[in-house]
């Protein structure tokens, strides 16, 4: 009794999960369901504007966990994408125009270009972002575990609406991880999901 | 000597380590390289005001190693550490606010971006980030018995990277927004580095690359923002245009200058990228900048297109509205 009363504190701590920021969870992305991919068939049809507004996300994104691997901690390399915020513009579009969306986006202030007319503005702002590659003990292939937080605001005919929604991905290391984040991003977007923060998987 | 006094000796010693170091400054070790006259200034004044706001943002502010083993037993503790590992912010710049100010303001004279006369605007510079991080991993092992002690105390630091966040906020004379940037930097070791334990020069030097690399685009970044302000036209059509792409990580771009009215290619040149970014990565697309660097307006773009259109180039937006696509270069004679 008393050995184990010693001991759950201990086996506690030794399941919490090497992260080289505050933060980061890779373990707990790892524990999600696999993602499947997500056809936003309720932007069909619609005109979109896509900006980024806001890229706060921190280096390094993420790391490559190797449960094989010697030493204390599983981490045998980390990463940094640069202009994630941008990166995942680019996959929310891509997912938007498979969707059957006339989409198009603004990397500069004042883009010389002319929106669609009546298109909705969709304005990105990435306030966190982590994406990893985790191969568990045993196996071929790894996972790829993202997760990401985007505030923002819709601007159509009837006004602007805020929105601060989170977004995690756990798929097979031959997926896009970005791509599937962003499909997560658009169904909560297109379900007319309240402006709130959740993990959904 | 007793077990407990050799104990706090080696913990004495363990916490001396690695708090000796010389001290950054941003204003020395981030100063990018800034190509003078490149732009044609704008006509208006601006000042700098640079807010530190790194305590709101900084998540790597309380970082340390958390406890990941503990076992606590009647003659032996052991315990397991991992996590990240804030170089201090002193050893980076004892003050960033004023060696920033001093910095930005250097740059901003230095490109000759504005002139000293017509409307003035404050540029609102935040420092979001500016720290060098590591991954620490540790075990402490203690194991006593009767006149004797037997202690081990190992940890490694490894992956250092340094970050370096920006916002631009661009103010008019009664102080309302104008337009806003964010300048967002990460930098990691080489793996080579990375095998050894980083120091902590190497860790300020990212920390201080990081800053660097978004205090090169700042010119750019805020000949872009005064454009967008000022609305200024293209005063006479270039002769001159540039055909650009982004590297996969889009901190490069190869840019193809050429004549507008022949096609003939003057440079064919790969770079640092020193603005806002305009296009994804691989797309061939008309700069929206002119040969010299100076950022186009909206109609100073279009008028581009125009005249690029006349000489019989092929270029279209397609789904990005900031920078057409370029498609065909007229025929010229021995040339491909």
């Amino acid at each position: 009794m008393k050995l184990s009363f010693l001991c759950s504190p201990l086996l506690l701590a030794a399941c919490s999960s090497p992260a080289l920021l505050d933060g980061h969870n890779p373990r707990a992305l790892l524990a999600l369901r696999p993602t499947a991919p997500r056809a936003s068939a309720a932007w069909k049809g619609r005109r979109v504007l896509l900006r980024v507004t806001d890229d706060l996300s921190q280096a390094p994104s993420g790391g490559y966990f190797d449960e094989d691997a010697p030493g204390v901690t599983p981490i045998n390399e980390i990463y940094h994408l640069n202009e994630a915020a941008l990166a995942l513009m680019e996959s929310a579009a891509d997912a938007l125009s498979a969707a059957g969306a006339q989409v198009r986006c603004a990397y500069t202030l004042a883009p010389p270009g002319d929106a669609p007319p009546g298109a909705e503005t969709i304005e990105l702002g990435l306030q966190d972002f982590e994406l990893h590659l985790w191969r568990r003990s045993g196996e071929a292939r790894s996972r790829l575990l993202g997760r990401a937080r985007i505030k923002g605001r819709r601007i159509g005919e009837r006004g602007a609406s805020p929105f601060d929604i989170e977004v995690q991905v756990n798929v097979d290391q031959r997926q896009d991880a970005l791509r599937a984040l962003a499909e997560q991003l658009l169904a909560r977007l297109g379900s007319g999901a309240p402006a709130s923060r959740g993990g959904e998987g | 000597m007793r077990p407990v006094a050799i104990c706090l000796l080696i913990l004495g010693l363990g916490g001396c380590a690695g708090t000796a170091g010389v001290a950054g400054s941003i204003e020395r070790d981030a100063a990018p390289a800034v190509r003078e006259s490149l732009w044609q200034p704008h006509g208006c004044q601006v000042s700098v005001r640079v807010i530190d706001r790194r305590a709101e943002t900084d998540k790597g502010e309380d970082a340390r190693p958390h406890t990941r083993l503990f076992l606590p037993l009647i003659f032996a503790w052991y315990s397991s550490k991992g996590g990240p590992e804030l170089l201090s912010s002193e050893q980076l710049d004892p003050d960033p606010p004023t060696s920033l100010s001093r910095l930005v303001k250097r740059i901003i004279s230095e490109s000759g971006l504005v002139s000293l006369e017509g409307p003035a605007y404050q540029l609102e510079v935040e420092l979001l980030r500016y720290q060098s991080l590591s991954y620490r991993e540790g075990s402490f092992f203690l194991f006593v018995a009767p006149g004797a002690a037997i202690i081990t105390d190992v940890s490694k630091s490894s992956w250092p990277v340094g970050s370096a966040l920006l916002r631009l906020t661009l103010r008019d004379q009664d102080g309302a927004e104008v337009a806003q940037r964010t300048l967002n930097s990460g930098h990691l070791a080489s793996f080579e580095k990375s095998d050894e334990e980083p120091a902590p020069p190497l860790l300020s030097e990212l920390a201080a690359d990081a800053l660097r690399e978004s205090l090169s685009q700042l010119p750019q970044t805020l000949d872009e923002m005064l454009t967008a302000a000022l609305d200024e036209g293209l005063e006479e059509t270039p002769t001159r245009f540039v055909v650009a792409r982004l590297s996969r990580d889009r901190r490069f771009v190869q840019e193809i200058e050429a004549e507008v009215l022949s096609g003939r290619i003057l440079s064919n040149d790969w770079r640092a990228r020193r603005g806002p970014v305009f296009a994804r990565p691989g797309d061939w697309v008309v700069a929206p900048y002119t040969a010299d660097g100076a950022w186009l307006s909206a109609p100073g773009y279009r008028a581009l297109l125009d005249a690029l259109a006349k000489a019989g180039h092929v270029a279209a937006f397609e789904e990005n509205l900031s920078a057409a696509r370029y498609l065909a270069t007229p025929a010229v004679e021995g040339q491909k």
